[in-house]
């Protein structure tokens, strides 16, 4: 059996008093692409934070398990060692993650300088090698360029040489296509697929968009008001889907010469929303009367496929 | 105006941007006509020349040479305020399209004060009536930009921009930084609009399955020219350029994996 590489139990992170995540519990074995997906404000950036330890966002709750390690529980310095070197993160804005105005090749050189790891002309052909290992055929021109001299997609793959730099076993993204054009975003996750099937490589993946979900997870969980309602193989999710919420979803993909894609009406509900009953309920077009205070854990609905709900059974 | 004859038409529209002694072409030869009520979609990748078309159709800039003809009369090189009552922009980033420091209703009042020559109660009544025809309460209206989601400030947006009551709406990539459901409500207010002012829209994205949805039209934009336009239907279902086939095989519908994935046949260690 494969191990899990990483694992929640339970876990409510939260930004000082107000917790954005409620209970999530999923695991994430090793080689495996798990993408979590939801509206803006469901408090999945929330959770890859949380794990990666920025941004503020605190385990106040629960635990996370990473190799062994209770993440909660780490002495911060063997949390900074974790960060970078174990787990790697991809940010929406590709740019932002960079400074603008200095060279990639300082840059890099920069990042395994802070790690300890820099040893002269070894850690250039390192580098050099990172980027070949990317498909980027023209390595050594992106290398001298500055990021605000290149495009969003250009910024992106090098910012999965960077979070790769460091031999990572698990790679955080989060939205890494969003900012990008149709034909970036392709180049992107044809790049992640790659690294993917060289390295072993597990990936936590948050995204709004259920195609690019499609795409690259081998499961699928759906995030609403900070707790998993639905996970299960993607396919399953994708195409049986069993809340109503990821039926909701699923209506507002557009299918290319389609009808109009259908919104979900109302907003979900603001952080800090009351920790019992269906969070997803005035919303919901499948709600019965009882719905208000019904028990929301997941139940296994079919074998590896789980939902909080099962009035949407297919 | 007759119903068949357009009410804004691009010829032969080409912009080229100098510094020095260098020079890009932007856009080359553009041409289109849009009909009353009807929806145009521009598609084509980064750097295609989609928002450059836009600013010159907005008289935001000036051509370089070509026309653009508004509700018959020609426009090119006119002031944006020559042409703000009749064409009007919404763009990528609503959050950042307002004052910060403003409710976005003080916002969407003052435009109504400009644009509509209403002052005081009637002009506060104008404004309720437009964030109301965008799907919204006249009571957010108090918020500030940093408070409203992504696509409630896009709604306040296109309050906004319908305060002049344009004939024509330029949407630059107006959905691209939100999420599947609120995509969905923004695409499906501006087609209610189509159906209620008669609006007519020039939709500019970069997801051509988007698009499709929403568009009667689509022209396909590559390196400034355009690489093909027609109905939505034939360029899906029959592409004709490579742009429009490189665009189609990238768009995700969520239909089904478009990328090998490794298949995971053994059972997972822990249940979840």
């Amino acid at each position: 059996m494969e191990k899990a590489l990483l694992t929640t139990e339970h876990l409510r992170v939260g930004y000082g008093g107000e917790a954005a995540v409620h209970d999530v519990s999923f695991c994430l074995r090793a080689g495996e692409t798990l993408a979590i997906a939801g509206e803006s404000g469901c408090g999945k950036t929330t959770l890859l934070k949380a794990l990666m330890g920025v941004g503020g966002a605190q385990i106040t709750g629960g635990r996370a398990v990473f190799d062994g390690n209770d993440l909660a529980a780490m002495r911060p310095n063997a949390r900074r060692g974790l960060a970078g070197e174990q787990i790697s993160m991809i940010f929406q804005d590709p740019g932002a993650a960079f400074n603008p105005i200095r060279s990639y090749d300082s840059q890099f050189r920069e990042l395994l300088r802070s790690r300890g790891r820099f040893r002269g002309a070894a850690s250039r052909s390192e580098i050099r090698r990172c980027f070949a290992s990317l498909g980027l055929s023209d390595g050594a021109r992106i290398l001298k360029s500055c990021p605000c001299e290149l495009s969003g997609g250009m910024n992106q793959r090098a910012a999965v040489a960077a979070a790769m730099l460091l031999g990572p076993r698990l790679l955080l993204l989060d939205e890494p296509t969003s900012a990008l054009d149709v034909t970036a975003q392709q180049a992107v996750v044809e790049e992640l697929a790659r690294l993917r099937s060289l390295t072993g490589l597990s990936m936590l993946l948050v995204t709004h968009n259920l195609g690019l979900a499609a795409a690259m997870a081998d499961r699928t969980g759906v995030m609403y008001a900070g707790r998993l309602v639905e996970l299960g193989a993607t396919a399953d999710v994708l195409e049986r889907p069993c809340h109503p919420y990821t039926k909701c979803l699923l209506r507002a993909v557009p299918a290319l010469g389609g009808g109009l894609p259908q919104g979900l009406g109302g907003s979900p509900p603001a952080p800090g929303a009351p920790a019992r009953g269906c969070a997803f309920f005035a919303r919901c077009p499948a709600a019965a009367p009882g719905c208000r205070e019904r028990e929301t854990a997941l139940r296994e609905i079919s074998p590896g496929h789980f939902a909080a709900c099962a009035e949407g059974r297919p | 105006m007759n119903k068949t004859e357009p009410v804004l038409e691009a010829a032969a529209l080409t912009k080229r941007y100098r510094r020095g002694s260098l020079a890009a072409e932007a856009i080359s030869q553009v041409s289109f006509s849009l009909l009353p009520g009807e929806i145009l979609g521009v598609v084509g990748q980064s750097g295609s020349g989609k928002s450059t078309l836009l600013r010159q159709l907005a008289c935001l800039e000036k051509p370089t040479s070509g026309r653009v003809m508004l509700c018959g009369r020609d426009v090119t090189g006119r002031q944006p305020r020559d042409v703000c009552h009749e064409i009007q922009m919404v763009f990528q980033n609503a959050q950042r399209s307002f004052d910060p420091r403003r409710s976005v209703g003080a916002s969407v009042c003052e435009a109504v004060r400009q644009l509509s020559g209403l002052s005081g109660q009637a002009a506060r009544e104008r404004c309720a009536q437009l964030i109301r025809l965008a799907g919204l309460d006249p009571s957010a209206a108090d918020a500030f930009p940093s408070a409203l989601s992504g696509g409630q400030c896009q709604r306040f947006a296109i309050a906004r921009a319908l305060a002049a009551m344009p004939k024509v709406l330029l949407c630059d990539e107006a959905t691209s930084e939100l999420d599947v459901s609120a995509q969905a409500q923004i695409v499906g207010l501006l087609a209610g609009l189509r159906d209620e002012l008669g609006l007519s829209i020039v939709f500019v994205s970069h997801d051509l399955a988007l698009v499709s949805t929403l568009c009667s039209r689509i022209l396909v934009l590559q390196d400034g020219a355009v690489a093909e336009q027609g109905p939505t239907q034939a360029l899906v279902s029959a592409p004709r350029s490579d742009a429009a086939r490189a665009l189609l095989a990238a768009a995700w519908t969520g239909r089904g994996p478009q990328f090998s994935r490794p298949s995971v046949d053994k059972p997972p260690e822990c249940v979840l």
